[in-house]
């Protein structure tokens, strides 16, 4: 099977968690003819199977309240060395994000670019909606996608 | 004077929970293990909801393991409404779940446990320490996705199963091109056995009351009867008569004990005692070879019995494969009507029970999950106790990580929730 040629984008997120499911609902916004978007939960070794030799990859995940919900992060993983793991502390799983790219980058299966936004959160209570600051940012932080995903445009 | 240990974080355990523990004159007085559990929450959700919707829904309880909650969910309405699926899609349901149990242990396995016992921080390590390890780990994962693309329809949160079956069956093709990945994976998954099985566990040993479900044929994955290490035989409906649950004060999840109050343990160590005779004679044969006992009381053996499943299941795969009649129709017709139905299946952390009440329209009047790390949870508690006592020789940070090491055999799948695990030591000599 040949990779997708467009653009991926990951948008991680649990549905039923509040603010975590923000990386689910930018998806709504973004242009699923021009790129690849897949929802996920966020597991480690996923995440490396999903986005290896990939040209270019943009991860979506709500980051854990760091003062003000709704602030939106990006972090170029070319750069950005090491890694904030503390913005990802929330995360469902043991093996997450942080843990991915430090894999990915110990094993060579990194995507060519991985640029990771995210946006801060406020409550993760099951059954709980997005709250207003993060549902308030969404566009914002689709715009901001879509500015890497598709600099071209 | 008191000696307070206090831990912020318990990696490595999916979900999140804490531990709390008191020592006085070298015995526990106190320990709660706390966890948060949403299958309540999605209990509710389903109230009022059409019978289809419920394997969607539930499977949304947990990233890791959504068909062991689909699965369970359709078989229940499947029982409710008389309705028994062909062969050929049973069949494709154990394909499946092979597919869900690979990725899951796995990724425990290699990612989450081993680095206990090679005495590694974290999974980070793992990579640079035992680069094979991780590799051989992310295509076996990749292998397990695949199945649950090409069968589920998706890798996350799976779409292709109803109740009835499936709403499209995949091609013979699309499976016979996994099968050279899965003669790579029979021979990787040897190595991971033969990986773990050389790790040296810690000593315990414990007389446990074993449950798992057991089939007249397979290792049970996808369906069979009550099972236990005292000879229990019951159907599945007979759960509530043998089982109980009771809320504890510190936790939203709940304790799972036998009707006379006691511990049992579900999931790997269980199912391994219980339906050995079951294992594919390959499997049985390589796991002597390495000196896995046909029953295996250590707790710290389970990363060995969860690898020795993955090579029952990438077997298992390979032989489904080759047998595969694509399931026509896909899925059998289901008419709704008023009643109960059980569904119960082996997650890749133990027995997960169902239990439905429909209305005439088969709208969903009562909904009752009970997953595998509620029943484990006093069990775990049980361990921990032993573990602390043993260890109080330790120092704290030692001792923390082996409670860690210790919870951990459980897998315990604290959900996929948000959050993390809180270990507090209270030593009062």
């Amino acid at each position: 099977m040949s990779p997708d040629p467009r653009p991926l984008v990951i948008g991680i997120g649990q549905p039923w968690r509040g603010d975590d499911a923000a990386g689910l609902a930018v998806l709504d916004l973004l242009p699923a003819d021009r790129l690849e978007l897949r929802p996920h939960h966020g597991e480690g070794l996923g995440l490396i199977a999903l986005w290896e030799g990939r040209p270019l990859v943009v991860v979506v995940d709500a980051a854990c309240a760091a003062g003000t919900p709704g602030r939106l992060h990006r972090i170029d993983t070319a750069r950005a060395t090491p890694f904030d793991a503390r913005l990802f502390r929330c995360s469902s799983h043991a093996f997450g994000v942080n843990e991915a790219i430090a894999t990915g980058r110990a094993l060579g299966r990194m995507p060519a670019r991985l640029i990771v936004h995210a946006v801060e959160g406020e409550r993760w209570d099951l059954g709980a909606p997005l709250s207003p600051a993060v549902a308030a940012a969404l566009p914002a932080l689709a715009e901001a996608v879509l500015a890497d995903a598709l600099p071209a445009r | 004077m008191t000696r307070r240990i206090k831990v912020e974080a318990l990696a490595r355990v999916e979900g999140e929970g804490a531990l709390d523990v008191t020592v006085r004159d070298g015995r526990v007085t106190a320990l709660h293990f706390r966890i948060f559990e949403p299958p309540r929450f999605f209990e509710a959700l389903l109230r009022g909801r059409p019978y289809s919707d419920a394997p969607d829904i539930t499977s949304r309880i947990c990233g890791i393991c959504p068909i062991a909650y689909q699965l369970g969910a359709a078989q229940a309405m499947e029982d409710a409404f008389g309705v028994v699926v062909s062969p050929e899609i049973e069949a494709l349901r154990r394909l499946v779940y092979c597919g869900e149990w690979i990725e899951s242990h796995v990724l425990h396995v290699a990612m989450l446990h081993a680095p206990d016992f090679l005495g590694l921080d974290d999974a980070l390590l793992m990579a640079k320490t035992h680069p094979e390890v991780v590799e051989t780990a992310l295509r076996l994962k990749k292998l397990g996705n695949r199945l649950l693309e090409v069968v589920g329809g998706r890798a996350v949160h799976p779409v292709n199963l109803k109740v009835g079956g499936f709403y499209a069956a995949p091609k013979r093709a699309e499976l016979l091109a996994l099968r050279p990945e899965l003669d790579w994976a029979a021979a990787a998954a040897r190595r991971l056995l033969r990986t773990v099985a050389a790790f040296d566990p810690p000593d315990l040993t414990r007389d446990y009351l074993f449950v798992a479900l057991r089939h007249d044929r397979d290792y049970a994955i996808t369906g069979g009867r009550l099972a236990s290490s005292e000879g229990l035989d019951a159907p599945i409906a007979a759960f509530p008569d043998l089982f109980d649950e009771h809320q504890e004060p510190n936790s939203t999840a709940l304790h799972g004990r036998t009707r006379d109050g006691r511990a049992y343990m579900v999931g790997p160590l269980a199912r391994w005692a219980i339906n050995g005779d079951r294992l594919l004679p390959d499997v049985r044969a390589e796991a002597a070879a390495l000196g896995v006992a046909p029953v295996e009381r250590n707790p710290f053996r389970s990363i060995v019995v969860r690898a020795a499943e993955v090579l029952q299941v990438v077997l298992e795969a390979q032989r489904l494969v080759d047998a595969y009649r694509p399931p026509d129709p896909p899925a059998v017709p289901v008419e709704p009507r008023a009643g109960v139905g059980v569904g119960a299946t082996e997650a890749p952390r133990g027995l997960c029970w169902h239990r439905y009440r429909l209305a005439d329209d088969g709208s969903i009047l009562e909904a009752r999950i009970v997953p595998p790390t509620a029943q484990n949870q006093p069990t775990i508690e049980e361990d921990l106790r032993q573990v602390v006592e043993r260890g109080l020789a330790l120092d704290d940070d030692a001792l923390k990580w082996r409670c860690e090491q210790a919870i951990r055999n459980y897998d315990p799948c604290i959900s996929c929730a948000t959050h993390f695990l809180r270990l507090k030591v209270h030593r009062e000599p």
